[in-house]
């Protein structure tokens, strides 16, 4: 890479920042970075090349730097999650650059991923031709991030309607990419995944007279896909672009509802649904651009949401027809008063005007409450509207009349935001201003004071006292919201967190080959939250002890299986309960091993084994629902046995009758092991117990396939030893047992009490 | 000799089975033998007690440790032996040896009817690790507890958490001052154990550690449960019937198995040393641990036991006539029946073995049950119940379910050789 030298400007225009990176040999292309608001801190530098799968480099490819996050809940009720970080081209030699890309304030989980050394980032690159590459970004600076465009696997082919009509005109999107693996049950959730439900990025393509063709779509994946049309026609459906040799290629379960699975040439049947056509005006009639509408249905459950374009109009399609709330949302970036109105959705499609209500400006500022330094990047809400504070602090809301109270959205990094989440912990309610808004008067300026929350700071010792830099330390939250924060210590050996929970106990720890160590910093209830709390903790380490281990399946080792570490303080004779946190994760290596270390002398720990397609580790005892205790020395090894990985297909279903043939309702079943040994609940899918219904009927699935007993019994009410259980053996996928359950062997002896 | 004054005194404190003769009775014989070291040098002052029993024929479902005969102890004389006399001679005894010196003992089971037992003490080695030894003291209101037996039950290596037999870990009695120490393997990281005796119900602690302060075992001396066996208005003597506590698992309290009595002459019962506060069945003994030929049943019944040092009257029972089940064992693939053949009839609440031998053309026959639900087995390892021809309840590959109303005289029960 040549050697470049940094040149940033900022343009501060209405609360955007643009930044611009050139370089020196004028080789790189401009970089575009996104206009929220941040202080800088923490940046991410990202460097590589785009090219071709034979290593040409491709010069004028579109690459985005994202936030590695995706789904309608980082959105709240905006069009998209705001996403994108910077976006550029590649350079005559296929070069790209993105140099200290500050990450908001609000991202504040991806950051902590990359301090973890996880992916919190993604960089994507596509171009005319090509298809779409990506790769994950797991630090704060990473070179030689590379990507090989592929060319494009042909994705095309008809799309109808309900009435098998084509559809005149439509979009197709692609909103997700998983690797073709033959198992969809867990998509978009993998290591390499891209997920871009609700990204600033999608690729689409236009639906024309009932044909479509969606370009830069890699070869060698499960792609989900979106079909909309203005008039209502939607459908959910999943290419397969891998070859893969699929059980069937026909439905799948994804989660609840089943999406078809399709492969070139597609042809695919969209349902209709009820379309809501909405015009956004102001109180005076006037459109109001940007911002988003979502429906809400009677039961509080999402119903469909939509952009709002620069006319002010949105067309939205919803899940079914009735009562809705209709809600505005303004982008925070250009804050509008948002509304809500109650709408009654028709079968055929309904038009709205969303008459926004009259507003009035409140400028406010949020500020460091011990330095008084201005916080950028907050997003405040109140009054019906939300904002983002800019550099300076600042921000502008446009508020309706009444009562306006102020709040805090998201998280912000490296202070303790008054969020909903800590307004559950603490027992000092975060009591942000209360702005009375009249039709006559501009109300005042507000200012809001962030406190660092807890501070803890230290340095990390070994055995001797001597300090240790550049060592990993981990906060973890002990209670909501459960975070995890990395941090590194300095040449002097020392860390500090700002920004943690003083109403959560938390752990710090370290873990390297040198050893572990971990103190727990108990709660603060009654700290007020505008007011920083700082602690210093020493952590002196102790010889961490190892567990190592092998995952297998039908006794061949299975390389990249995901293993976390569970683990719990020893126990504590006080203690109600126990309180597992994970601690360590790792993958199995080609030869199906895995080592994972930390653990001291009197810990409980459980490991979690990832499931790989349909199979899982299960009834394992180092796996819940068992737990173990460390009960050697402390810098030990402990070689575990081997994790075998067990596919779980099996189906066992019947009938439970009483000795004269008559069903019986509501008996238990349950089964386990023929060895007799249990069988506990999956990670995923049911449990391996069920009840029977009026018919007497039982059915079991997602079993291990091997034999199981059965055992058939009445539930004691009152808990306690089961009584005269059933017990059946019945033959692998067996649909038709028929079990017999004597009632009467219950009859209880005589009381004398 | 002090054994015999301990015996007497033993004797007086506990009242004991009632309507069985306990002083001189010729029928009733002793356990002697010498103790001596590995050497051969006789060794005086070891207390040999008898420490849990178990009858000589069929499987006990008493509790091991509440036989009358458990808690007799002697002391070996200058010349290394000992006398325990007067002994139930349908039992066989465990003792357990112990002497401040020497490593505890405890034996095999030994018929009283046999000759005179040489057994021989190992000495303490040296080098004992006091890391590696769990000390305790038993008491009972303030007061030590000699003679108490301290019986492991489960324990905890590194690799491994069990319950029930600890070959590893010697059973002790408690010394004159209450005290016991056991020496665990290096490997241990706890011992559960047991404490039981006469005059005192039992207790349990879970993984005592090795090197740790003495561990202070302070025992209950339990609940008393009474009550009159009557039929017709008339009472009923010399019937054997025996409570047992409902919750057989170990985790909230120590669990005694059965304990039985006789009835005397006016037909009355007394159970003593019973751990309280917890629910209770009453039954009669159907199987061969029947002590008593009583024509009558008592049908099982429940009731709570009242707290330690009470005693609950469970005032008049009626007992009734016995239901019997005769029946035919069918092999489907028409071979004969294994020699020896058995079925056995479970039992839930009571706790109770019962069990028939099956003819060679199949036919069996129990008798004198009372009537309520039993589990029927068959005993056979090479043999389950064929499932698809049986119209009752499959309890598991090898049984059944039958809730007994009345007798059956034509039970069918169809097995198969296993797969």
């Amino acid at each position: 890479m040549p050697t470049t030298r940094l040149h940033c400007f900022a343009i501060l225009w209405l609360g955007l920042c643009c930044c611009t990176t050139a370089a020196q040999s004028a080789d790189l292309m401009p970089v575009t970075v996104t206009s929220e608001p941040s202080s800088g801190t923490p940046a991410a530098t990202v460097r590589g090349m785009v090219a071709d799968k034979a290593g040409k480099p491709l010069a004028g490819a579109t690459v985005v730097l994202r936030a590695k996050l995706g789904g309608i809940q980082y959105a709240g009720g905006l069009q998209h999650c705001r996403d994108v970080l910077a976006r550029t081209t590649t350079n005559e030699a296929g070069e790209y650059a993105f140099s200290n890309i500050g990450i908001p304030p609000r991202l504040v989980e991806n950051s902590d991923l990359l301090r973890r050394g996880q992916p919190g980032l993604q960089v994507l690159a596509w171009s005319d031709g090509y298809a779409l590459a990506w790769k994950d970004i797991n630090h704060f600076d990473v070179e030689g991030a590379d990507l090989l465009l592929q060319n494009p696997a042909e994705v095309s082919g008809v799309a109808l309607d309900s009435d098998g009509a084509a559809i005149a005109e439509g979009e197709l999107a692609a909103m997700g990419f998983t690797e073709a693996t033959g198992d969809i049950k867990k998509f978009l959730n993998d290591p390499g995944d891209l997920n871009l439900i609700r990204s600033e990025v999608q690729f689409t393509a236009p639906v024309r007279d009932g044909k479509f063709s969606l370009p830069n779509i890699p070869p060698g994946y499960y792609i989900s896909v979106r079909l909309e049309s203005p008039a209502g026609d939607r459908q959910f459906f999943f290419v397969d672009t891998g070859n893969t040799t699929l059980k069937q290629a026909s439905d799948h379960n994804s989660s609840r509802v089943k999406v078809p699975l399709h492969r070139t040439p597609i042809r695919v049947t969209a349902e209709r649904l009820p379309v809501v056509r909405v015009k956004v005006v102001d109180a005076d009639g006037n459109p109001v651009a940007g911002g988003g509408v979502q429906a809400i249905t009677a039961e509080h459950q999402y119903g469909g949401s939509a952009g709002v374009g620069a006319d002010g109009t949105a067309t939205m399609i919803v899940n079914k027809a009735g009562s809705h709330k209709l809600n505005y949302n303004g982008d925070p970036l250009h804050p509008a008063v948002g509304h809500s109105q109650e709408v009654d959705i028709q079968l055929g499609g309904t038009s709205i005007e969303l008459r926004l209500p009259a507003s009035q400006t409140l400028n406010g500022k949020v500020v460091d409450g011990d330095s008084g330094e201005p916080v950028p990047g907050v997003y405040v809400a109140g009054g019906g509207s939300m904002a983002v504070s800019g550099t300076d602090g600042r921000f502008t809301l446009r508020v309706k009349e009444g009562e306006c109270q102020l709040a805090v959205r998201h998280e912000v990094a490296g202070y303790l935001a008054p969020t909903y989440a800590l307004s559950r912990d603490a027992s000092t309610k975060p009591a942000l201003p209360t702005v009375t808004v009249t039709p006559d008067s501009a109300p005042e300026e507000v200012t809001l004071k962030l406190s660092r929350g807890l501070v803890v700071e230290g340095a990390v010792l070994d055995e001797r006292g001597s300090s240790i830099p550049g060592v990993q330390v981990m906060a973890s939250f002990r209670g909501q919201p459960y975070r995890r924060v990395a941090t590194t210590t300095d040449a002097a050996g020392r860390y500090r967190f700002t920004g943690l929970s003083p109403y959560v106990p938390i752990a710090i720890a370290t873990l390297s080959n040198i050893g572990a160590a971990e103190e727990t910093i108990a709660a603060t209830e009654d700290q007020p939250w505008d007011q920083t709390l700082t602690k210093h903790v020493d952590l002196k380490m102790v010889s961490a002890t190892t567990l190592v281990g092998r995952v297998v399946q039908q006794d061949e080792p299975i390389a990249g299986v995901t293993v976390r570490l569970h683990r719990a303080a020893p126990r504590d004779p006080n203690e109600r309960g126990t309180s597992f946190f994970p601690t360590g994760e790792t993958a199995t290596d080609k030869k199906g091993k895995f080592q994972l270390s930390g653990l001291r002398q009197g810990d409980r720990y459980y490991l979690e084994v990832e499931p790989v397609g349909d199979a899982e580790v299960r009834d394992w005892r180092y796996a819940s629902p068992y737990t173990q205790t460390v009960e050697v020395a402390n810098g030990s090894t402990i070689e575990l046995p081997d994790a075998v990985l067990k596919s779980s297909g099996q189906t066992l279903a019947g009938v439970v009758v009483d000795p004269d043939g008559n069903p019986l309702e509501g008996i238990s079943v349950s089964a386990r092991f023929a060895s007799g040994r249990n069988l506990s609940r999956p990670q995923h899918g049911p449990p391996p117990w069920t009840k029977t219904d009026a018919e007497g009927r039982f059915s079991l699935t997602h079993l291990p396939d091997e034999p199981l007993s059965l055992m058939a019994y009445k539930a004691n009410p009152a808990g306690g030893r089961i009584l005269h259980p059933s017990h059946v053996s019945p033959a692998m996928n067996a649909d038709d047992i028929r079990i017999i359950l004597d009632p009467s062997l219950l009859e209880e002896p005589e009381d004398l009490d | 000799m002090s054994s015999v004054k301990g015996f007497l005194a033993l004797l007086v404190m506990l009242g004991g089975v009632r309507g069985v003769a306990e002083e001189v009775d010729t029928s009733r014989p002793s356990i002697t033998g010498s103790v001596t070291g590995v050497d051969g040098t006789p060794l005086a002052g070891v207390r040999v007690d008898i420490s849990t029993a178990a009858p000589k024929v069929g499987r006990g479902i008493f509790c091991p440790s509440c036989y009358l005969d458990c808690g007799k102890w002697a002391t070996t004389d200058d010349d290394g032996q000992f006398t325990i006399a007067s002994l139930d001679p349908t039992l066989k005894f465990h003792l357990v040896l112990t002497h401040p010196e020497y490593q505890t003992l405890q034996t095999p089971l030994i018929d009283p009817a046999g000759e005179a037992v040489s057994l021989s003490l190992d000495p303490l080695s040296e080098d004992i690790d006091p890391s590696r030894v769990v000390l305790g003291v038993v008491t009972q209101n303030g007061t030590p507890v000699a003679g108490a037996l301290v019986d492991p039950h489960g324990a905890k290596t590194v690799d491994r958490r069990w319950w029930g037999r600890v070959d590893g870990v010697t059973p002790t009695v408690t010394d004159a001052q209450g005290r016991f120490a056991m020496v665990l393997p290096d490997d241990y990281l706890g011992l559960d154990i047991r404490v039981e005796g006469h005059g005192f119900c039992g207790e349990q602690r879970e993984l005592l550690k090795p090197g740790a302060e003495p561990q202070s075992i302070e025992v209950r001396t339990g609940a008393t449960v009474t009550g009159r066996l009557m039929h017709h208005g008339q009472p009923v003597a010399g019937m054997s019937i025996a409570v047992v506590q409902l919750n057989r698992s170990t985790a909230d309290d120590i669990f005694i198995a059965a304990v039985g009595d006789v009835t005397d002459s006016e037909g009355r019962f007394e159970i003593r040393y019973l751990p309280p506060d917890q629910r209770y069945c009453i039954y009669s003994v159907a199987g061969e641990a029947k002590r008593s030929e009583s024509p009558f049943i008592l049908t099982t019944k429940t009731f709570t036991m009242p707290g330690t040092d009470e005693s609950r009257d469970l005032g008049d029972l009626e007992v009734s006539q016995p239901c019997s089940i005769r029946g035919r064992v069918v092999r489907s693939d028409g071979k004969p029946l294994s020699p020896n053949l058995r079925l056995s009839f479970g039992r839930d609440p009571a706790w109770d073995l019962v069990s028939a031998l099956v003819e060679d053309d199949g036919s069996f026959e129990v008798t004198g049950l009372p009537p309520e639900t039993y589990e029927v087995r068959v005993g056979d390892r090479d043999m389950v119940m064929a499932s698809d021809q049986i119209l009752f309840q499959m309890l598991s590959d090898v049984s059944f379910g039958i809730r007994l109303r009345q007798s059956i005289d034509d039970l069918v029960v169809p097995i198969q050789a296993k797969e």
